[in-house]
């Protein structure tokens, strides 16, 4: 038994490939942008004077990050159509992976709100500025500068957990590669390609972040 | 400077990993008997074939059948490790050594067969519609156009691929999610060997199985690795000698019986 590097398997079938990272790089980039919405959202519910506001996002928070994305893809997909929601496995998946991304979102965000100095608040009000105006132009620019790093990692975690999807029948990155193994056997070559494929992924990103936290960053 | 390291970095990556995928096997006859057990690759979502039952416990025929090897090998039939594969990933569990042998209601095909060895057949099957009691379908001809749940990895997928290009698959790694996705509707049939689709047809009476008669009928095989022709002829002396017995027909009567009259017959 001796085993043979066969390229031709990655050239035959490197157009599916591609077809499976769009997939993978376009869920991926909705959850991103949706998922900071959402983290926004729970970080100022979650230090919130009001106390409903505060238990509810600290219940989301709770239940999303503490439970496996592959449960809560699974419920979303098989288990919601019971209760007479029935999603497409687009929207499933879509929906599984914003609402889990965010709860971490969430946490890191709602450490910057806390990193803003208290004075910055008052500095702002006292100039005469109201709440959402003291919100939107000065705590919310500095909390994304000071949770840029910490989200970036997020980011990273999110777009190999995309990968998740593939169970619902989402033909990401991922479930062309299984589905390829399936039919021609060539582990090595096939999972290989989709290691650099991803690889490749995420090294953009993590320069697209980069340049971003460059860019936000205090000039000094 | 950090460039070249990270070539250094990945070069090492890779031929350590071709090392790896090197790795050759001397026989898998020797391999069980110094383990003193035999690994299966079984299914746990295909009954009557491979399933997991209430308490947990692998049954099935194929499981059946297993443990004959076993007996066969060391004398008693408990010297035998299941584990669970599907239709997606049982070929590559047995190139890598994770398993002696598949039992996993596996068609015989040309493409798998440049990849594996194969058992003389041990049972015939062909392709059959799983659809809601009200659908239109009667044929495999009338998917054209509508969603059908296949497994991935199986003949149900590869063959309306080719049969009826025009078919929107929708592809899950078990039959037991193929199955639940046809249930909610999402998909408006549900392709897959035979036997498996009339089991499952009884524990869901809402379903209807059409397409008769069973369309591209192959024989199933058990799958060895490739060369390895000590095992293989272990494994086909176990198996004719079960036939000419008289056991393969006891445990064929005892999962197929109620069906004998529509399953096809192996040659």
């Amino acid at each position: 038994m001796s085993y043979q590097f066969d390229p031709s398997v990655i050239v035959k079938f490197f157009p599916l490939f591609l077809k499976g990272v769009w997939l993978t790089v376009e869920i991926s980039f909705i959850s991103i942008l949706v998922g900071l919405v959402f983290g926004i959202a729970g970080a100022v519910a979650r230090t919130s004077p009001v106390k409903i506001l505060r238990f509810l996002g600290a219940a989301y928070v709770e239940i999303f990050r503490n439970t496996p994305l592959l449960i809560q893809i699974f419920i979303v997909y098989f288990g919601l159509p019971e209760l007479g929601l029935k999603l497409s496995p687009y929207a499933s998946g879509l929906t599984a992976l914003i609402l889990y991304v965010g709860a971490y979102n969430v946490e890191v965000i709602r450490a910057g709100l806390e990193a803003v100095p208290r004075g910055q608040k008052e500095a702002a009000m006292s100039l005469g500025l109201n709440g959402v105006q003291t919100f939107l132009h000065i705590i919310l620019p500095q909390t994304v500068r000071i949770s840029l790093p910490a989200l970036g990692n997020n980011w990273v975690a999110l777009v190999k957990n995309s990968s998740l999807v593939s169970v619902i029948g989402m033909e990401e990155l991922t479930f062309i590669t299984y589905d390829l193994n399936a039919l021609t056997f060539r582990s090595f070559e096939l999972f290989g390609t989709a290691t650099v494929l991803y690889l490749v992924l995420i090294f953009l990103l993590i320069n697209i972040q980069t340049f971003v936290e460059k860019r936000f960053a205090y000039k000094t | 400077m950090l460039r070249k390291k990270r070539w250094t970095v990945l070069s090492v990556l890779v031929i350590v990993s071709l090392l790896f995928a090197g790795a050759a096997l001397a026989g898998t006859l020797q391999d069980v008997k110094a383990r003193g057990k035999l690994l299966a690759g079984v299914k746990t979502d295909f009954p009557p074939f491979g399933f997991v039952d209430e308490k947990g416990v692998n049954k099935g025929f194929d499981v059946d059948i297993a443990k004959a090897l076993a007996k066969e090998l060391f004398g008693k039939d408990t010297a035998v490790e299941f584990v669970a594969v599907t239709s997606a990933n049982r070929i590559p569990f047995l190139t890598t050594n994770k398993i002696d042998i598949i039992l996993a209601s596996m068609t015989i095909t040309e493409e798998r067969k440049k990849v594996i060895d194969y058992s003389i057949p041990y049972f015939m099957s062909g392709h059959l519609l799983l659809v809601h009691k009200d659908s239109p379908v009667t044929k495999y001809q009338d998917l054209e156009g509508r969603k059908v749940s296949t497994t991935q990895g199986s003949t149900g997928d590869i063959v309306i691929g080719k049969l009826v290009p025009k078919a929107e698959r929708v592809k899950f790694q078990h039959n037991s999610e193929s199955l639940k996705a046809l249930k909610d509707r999402r998909t408006e049939a549900f392709v897959q060997d035979d036997m498996l689709l009339v089991d499952l047809q009884k524990k869901n009476p809402e379903l209807k199985i059409v397409g008769w008669p069973p369309f591209e009928p192959a024989p199933y095989g058990l799958g060895v690795r490739k060369g390895d022709a000590e095992w293989l002829a272990f494994v086909d002396k176990t198996l004719t000698k079960m036939k000419n017995s008289g056991e393969y027909q006891k445990l064929w009567d005892a999962w197929f019986g109620e069906s004998k009259d529509f399953l096809l017959k192996l040659k």
